[in-house]
């Protein structure tokens, strides 16, 4: 670390004094929002399957999305999808030398990070 | 710098998959809104008509790829011990194995 030049690494490091920067956060939103979504998969399979298996299913699964612990955790659902595709994309993007210059990778992840969270809060609006 | 053997497929099929799920994602989305489909019977009808079932069924296939080929990097990237590396890689490919034959139904159905 600058400041250190004895040759004696630090011997621990203060979380609260490491700097992040966004395109940090936005990379480590991305591996928790694809963690989050595979966690979700079995239940989004299994509401698909309920959902398809007669009416009453069907009206089970409607009456567990119009209740407010479903609204809750199909923000939570949305989010992820919208972070982890958004954030997919500007790697895809990256891939192929677009936008990788630092100044353009730094807005695209300040971009990605805030549209994904709007997103968000809009799908939360819409559910309610 | 010695390559992992298979990264480089597991790059590709990370980004192959990526992309034909952001399509269909669209092309999901894009039915869906024109559909419509309200209703038990409409939405069945729409959900298991052959020009949804099939992309789908891809879509599965490239969905639970792309969910080992993360939830694999996460596991290399944080557990080093190699049991409990293998143990955990064991896990959740178990995991998403079971999830995947929950579909099976789906796949049947009439």
């Amino acid at each position: 670390m600058a400041g250190h030049g004895n040759g004696r690494r630090p011997r621990f490091l203060n979380l609260f004094r490491l700097r992040f920067p966004v395109g940090a956060v936005c990379s480590f939103a991305h591996r928790v929002s694809g963690v989050v979504l595979a966690l979700f998969l079995p239940v989004t399979i299994g509401l698909l399957r309920r959902s398809l298996d007669g009416s009453s299913g069907y009206d089970a699964v409607a009456g567990m999305m119009s209740s407010v612990a479903g609204k809750l955790l199909a923000t939570l659902f949305l989010w992820a999808l919208a972070h982890h595709t958004l954030a997919g994309v500007r790697h895809l993007l990256m891939d192929v030398e677009l936008g990788s210059s630092l100044g353009a990778a730094r807005r695209s992840a300040w971009s990605v990070s805030v549209l994904g969270a709007a997103l968000a809060v809009l799908a939360f609006g819409a559910l309610w | 710098m010695k390559a992992i053997p298979g990264a480089l497929s597991a790059w590709l099929v990370q980004r192959l998959s990526a992309l034909y799920m952001l399509l269909f994602t669209f092309y999901a989305l894009g039915a869906w809104l024109l559909a419509r489909p309200t209703g038990y019977d409409a939405w069945r009808a729409w959900a298991l008509a052959p020009p949804m079932r099939l992309p789908g069924l891809l879509f599965s296939a490239a969905l639970f790829a792309h969910a080992w080929v993360g939830l694999r990097d996460v596991l290399l990237d944080y557990v080093h011990p190699v049991p409990l590396r293998l143990g955990a890689l064991g896990l959740v490919a178990a995991a998403l194995a079971l999830t995947a034959f929950g579909l099976a139904p789906l796949l049947f159905a009439p």
